[in-house]
């Protein structure tokens, strides 16, 4: 299911954007923690969670959806189910 | 302590009281988040949508799906936690929810016990 306020262009956008940002810096150093790419302005933002994330953003009063991604690994989440 | 039971076809399960309901969730070692929730709790949660994440399966699938953040009853107290939401009935319980916590299963007996060790 894909919240209304999220299109597949934006998961596009924000791929290549962690695409690009991956291959201009050295993220060794980050390996496990979270980042957050938002779609529209660019940004990006790093934290131990999505939660420690939202709580960062929230201070700047900044609520739109994130794409997250999980430094070092291909997806966030592993699941030992199949759907 | 949180107890539950290996269930008869060997799924480690706990029950919890959400929504003056109880639920059955199964622990899952093989998903690293934190919960996986039934459609139908997503109104008693106060689920906030905060974006997508992509997912990996066991069957080599990798599937992109909302992630919200929810008010979870557990242990005794109401945690925030990162959760999707599916049309399965079934809690699934992830490691990452259980970060602070030892979990002790033993298929012999078919119990299952939860512990916080790590006091924050």
């Amino acid at each position: 299911m894909k919240h209304p306020d999220w299109t597949q262009a934006d998961s596009r956008e924000a791929k290549q954007i962690w695409g690009e940002y991956q291959k201009q810096h050295n993220l060794s150093d980050r390996i496990g923690q979270t980042a957050g790419i938002d779609p529209k302005n660019r940004r990006i933002w790093f934290g131990s969670s999505i939660r420690d994330i939202v709580l960062q953003r929230n201070t700047e009063g900044l609520h739109s959806p994130l794409f997250f991604q999980r430094v070092g690994s291909e997806t966030y989440f592993r699941k030992g189910i199949r759907q | 302590m949180i107890h539950g039971v290996v269930s008869a076809d060997g799924v480690p399960t706990i029950t919890l009281l959400i929504a003056s309901q109880d639920w059955q969730a199964t622990i899952d070692t093989g998903f690293n988040g934190d919960l996986e929730l039934p459609e139908t709790l997503r109104n008693f949660l106060n689920a906030r949508y905060v974006g997508r994440v992509t997912s990996a399966l066991a069957g080599g699938q990798t599937i992109e799906e909302d992630v919200y953040l929810v008010d979870f009853p557990f242990d005794g107290k109401v945690v925030q936690a990162e959760a999707a939401f599916v049309a399965d009935h079934q809690i699934l319980i992830g490691t990452n929810l259980l970060r602070e916590y030892c979990l002790q299963i033993n298929f012999v007996s078919q119990t299952v016990g939860i512990e916080r060790v790590l006091i924050s």
